[in-house]
């Protein structure tokens, strides 16, 4: 078993008048500790998840490095948190991560200009026992840090009260910046806050592997059966169906999520680029929520590699109608003090603030996880993207599933011989190639059209062309319409066939008009190369090129597209 | 009554999860709706937040995980209810409405409130919402239509046979009844007109999985006490309040501009508490 990467985002909304500080505000500030009791679980959680997981080295980490969620305890801190926040009750809150109490208390009095003085043994254990130390250090989860003045104590606790959360004053802010720590009245840490929560800065050596992965292109022959190739490419699990896992989360919770991450008629979706939720029900703006990651292309070029996840993010922002804001991240990487590893992380970050500062999206928060190695390798290089876009008005929303027979099939943007890193060659077995580069300026002004064509109303449906190429994209669409198309890439770029179909060129979609839209939507997107494929209808998909011609009944491609998922993790 | 002295109160203790769109929900159509903790009901607080029961002309259990559904799905919520047994009860009999929508469905089950056969308020559960068929949660657009023949106070305005699509999100919902029993009481179900939706697949027939998404009994999505004032569904009419969140809303031309099927709902309990009251 390899080392499994998972990142999980998390999207909140807030007033802008209600929002609250990480820091202390006032050096009256008592800090309150709410949420879960600590202990044993979780010390030294972070610096576990620093470590490459060698045999050896998890052995050494069995006392209970991975802390313990206790989600009925989070729900109602989440509660009990947001309404004392809402009643104007909270100089400063943070919630304890890596390093527990000992890295939250400094951060916070710090961030204020003050210092802090604990006394730890009032802190509520889970267990009798723990050291001192183990209580500064502890990362149980399920806690977050108050600062409070004095007179608004008994309210906030009061809050607490009612959801039966604990809550327990265990500091108070002091106008030295050092962080004096007592145990049963006896001091056990005192140290100036500065040099104590302050980071080093480390410099490190970084250089390209050697050799250099191939980026030559040596295309394998062509397929003698485009109809197999395509249908395999459809079954392949990075581009099957993740109906399985997505119906297994709710998706649907809050009651506004407004376009769904499956997409068409009611039981035969298929993917979306975009969910978009409604903040608000008296008003039309709503917020597109997208992730994309690129390990294929960073695993070869870096440096496009971050930037294809950015343009990737935009693409399925785009797709639903919605302007692009801005952009996070989870950058996971290999060891850093691993000179090609680090390489691999600063030239993905190159591509990342590239091309989103060409783009002028900020990127305002981030997150890095190092040491994905295991006994067999680093993981591949991984930069996760989660980009959130404005809608607004959520009605003009649109989806990825074909809407009706008779319409015209429009691809959106230029298809090169880019092939490196895609699902196809993968599937042909080849290494190698040049990956897809990105063009921020023609995505920005493809981006503006495209937005404003679909404002306008003349866009029946949109899918970004990803993993897979235009052959996929195209079999998505006809999935999630339960209706097949016919096209003709003659028109494209002069590549050969499985370069058209499968390349994965960036800054690309495929949109469907309706025949009475379609002068109006080649007007708008005036500017932008767009070339005319055909159009949907019947009960197939039929592709053709010249002399050669697939065609793809519908049961056939949702059966290969449905079944890989289910089949390879439901153990029967 | 006018709309806008209803009371609704949406009962939450801690796992509750479905509570804020709710009371927005209620508050929309012009009703005053209000978040209120089951502790506030129960007396478990310091006087001045405590909370009567008759406060409200309407309850609702929202969904979630309560208590993290520990024991059984909505088994620790409804024994934390059964402390308020004789109110609830007052309530029921003044034919007052309650509502449990998902989890707040389980917990009306496992509080003896529905079926119901045995009295407004059983002792011990006559049914339970058992684990789905497929061992995971499902979350996905449903199809149900409408059986009920007039009992129910809170669908008073669909019409018999009318498919109505609610979104599904549970890992418990498939109604079971004691085996010896079972014929018997789904019997009494259909004869005291206590169904009010089956799950259909998309030519409106009584569907197999996914359109069942439980595997529950005789395709029950939906059921309501005899005298139809305590409601329990197990998919979300709120979560297709709006138009615009019917999972295929991008498709549809024509219809209702503003709403989806599920305001039905939150309309009939307001219709039936303003004539009735």
């Amino acid at each position: 078993m390899g080392n499994i990467i998972v990142n999980v985002a998390c999207v909140g909304f807030a007033k802008k008048s209600q929002l609250v500080r990480n820091r202390v505000t006032s050096d009256r500030d008592v800090f309150i500790l709410c949420g879960g009791r600590t202990g044993r679980d979780g010390i030294h959680g972070v610096t576990f998840a620093s470590v490459d997981l060698t045999d050896r080295a998890v052995e050494g980490w069995e006392g209970g490095a991975v802390q313990l969620g206790d989600p009925i305890l989070k729900e109602p801190l989440i509660h009990a948190c947001i309404e004392a926040a809402h009643a104007g009750l909270l100089d400063g809150l943070k919630d304890l991560g890596g390093g527990g109490l000992s890295c939250v208390i400094g951060e916070m009095a710090l961030a204020g200009g003050y210092g802090a003085e604990v006394d730890l043994e009032k802190v509520p254990l889970k267990e009798e026992g723990l050291a001192p130390w183990e209580i500064w250090v502890s990362e149980s989860q399920e806690r977050m840090m108050l600062a409070v003045r004095p007179e608004n104590l008994e309210k906030v606790l009061r809050i607490f009260d009612l959801y039966d959360v604990p809550a327990t004053a265990i500091a108070r802010v002091i106008p030295e910046k050092v962080c004096r720590v007592r145990y049963q009245g006896v001091r056990v840490l005192e140290m100036d806050l500065a040099f104590y929560t302050s980071g080093p800065e480390y410099c490190r050596a970084y250089g390209p592997p050697t050799p250099m992965p191939s980026q030559e292109l040596r295309l394998p022959p062509e397929p003698k059966d485009y109809r197999a190739a395509i249908l395999k490419l459809l079954g392949s699990p990075n581009i099957a169906s993740k109906e399985y896992v997505i119906r297994q989360y709710d998706h649907e919770v809050r009651a506004a999520t407004v376009i769904k991450p499956m997409q068409g008629v009611i039981g035969k979706a298929s993917h979306g680029d975009s969910a978009v939720i409604r903040p608000l029900i008296d008003s039309w703006r709503a917020l597109a929520i997208a992730v994309s990651s690129t390990p294929q292309y960073t695993s070869i070029d870096p440096f496009q590699g971050g930037a294809s996840a950015v343009d990737e993010a935009c693409r399925n922002l785009v797709a639903v109608g919605a302007r692009p804001h801005s952009l996070t991240n989870c950058l996971n990487f290999g060891n850093p003090e691993k000179p090609d590893r680090l390489w691999y992380f600063r030239e993905a970050v190159r591509g990342i603030g590239t091309t989103a500062q060409a783009l002028g999206i900020p990127i305002p928060s981030g997150n890095v996880s190092f040491y994905n190695e295991s006994p067999r390798g680093p993981s591949p290089p991984t930069p996760v993207i989660m980009a959130v876009g404005i809608v607004d008005d959520l009605r003009s929303c649109v989806t990825t599933d074909f809407k009706r027979a008779g319409n015209r099939v429009v691809l959106v943007g230029r298809t090169r011989e880019e092939l490196g890193g895609s699902e196809y060659l993968r599937m042909r077995g080849v290494s190698g190639g040049q990956v897809p580069a990105v063009d921020p300026n023609g995505l920005r002004a493809a981006m503006d059209h495209l937005l404003l064509a679909i404002r306008k109303g003349t866009v029946a449906a949109c899918h970004d062309l990803s993993h897979g190429g235009l052959a996929i994209a195209v079999a998505e669409m006809c999935i999630g319409g339960d209706l097949g198309a016919d096209l003709d890439t003659a028109a494209m770029e002069p590549l050969r066939w499985d370069s058209q179909l499968f390349a994965e060129s960036n800054g690309r979609w495929l949109v469907e008009v309706a025949p009475d839209r379609f002068e109006e939507f080649m007007h708008l997107m005036e500017g932008v190369p767009t070339t005319f494929l055909g159009n949907t209808g019947g009960r197939a998909l039929r592709l053709r090129f010249g002399r050669k011609a697939v065609s793809l009944p519908l049961p056939s491609l949702r059966k290969t597209w449905s079944e890989t998922i289910p089949k390879q993790v439901v153990v029967s | 009554m006018r709309r806008s002295d209803i009371r609704v109160g949406v009962v939450l203790i801690e796992g509750t999860n479905c509570e804020d769109e709710s009371v927005a929900f209620f508050r929309h159509l012009g009703a005053d709706a209000e978040k209120v903790h089951l502790k506030q009901l129960t007396g478990d607080v310091p006087a001045e937040l405590r909370k009567r029961l008759d406060d409200y002309d309407i309850l609702m259990i929202p969904g979630g995980f309560a208590a993290g559904d520990y024991v059984r799905a909505g088994a620790i919520y409804a024994a934390r209810m059964r402390k308020l047994s004789s109110d609830i009860i007052d309530f029921v009999r003044a034919g007052k409405p309650i509502i449990g929508v998902c989890n707040g469905f389980q917990v009306l089950v496992e509080a003896g409130l529905l079926p119901a056969l045995g009295g407004p308020m059983t002792e011990i559960p006559e049914a339970v919402l058992a684990t789905n068929d497929t061992g995971h949660y499902e979350c996905r657009p449903s199809l149900l239509r409408f059986e009920n023949g007039g009992s129910c106070v809170f669908t008073r305005s669909l019409k018999k046979g009318q498919v109505v699509t609610f979104i599904s999100a549970h890992a418990e919902g498939k109604l079971l009844f004691p085996k010896d029993r079972e014929a018997k009481t789904l019997r009494e179900l259909i004869e005291n007109d206590q169904i009010v939706f089956r799950y259909v697949d998309d030519a409106g027939r009584p569907g197999r999985y996914p359109w069942n998404p439980s595997g529950t009994t005789y395709g029950i999505a939906a059921l309501c006490n005899r005298e139809g004032n305590v409601f329990g569904v197990q998919p979300h009419p709120e979560r297709c309040f709006f138009r615009h969140l019917r999972p295929d809303w991008t498709r549809l031309t024509g219809g209702d501009p503003l709403y989806g099927d599920g305001k039905a709902i939150f309309d009939g309990a307001l219709a039936y508490v303003e004539k009735k009251f």
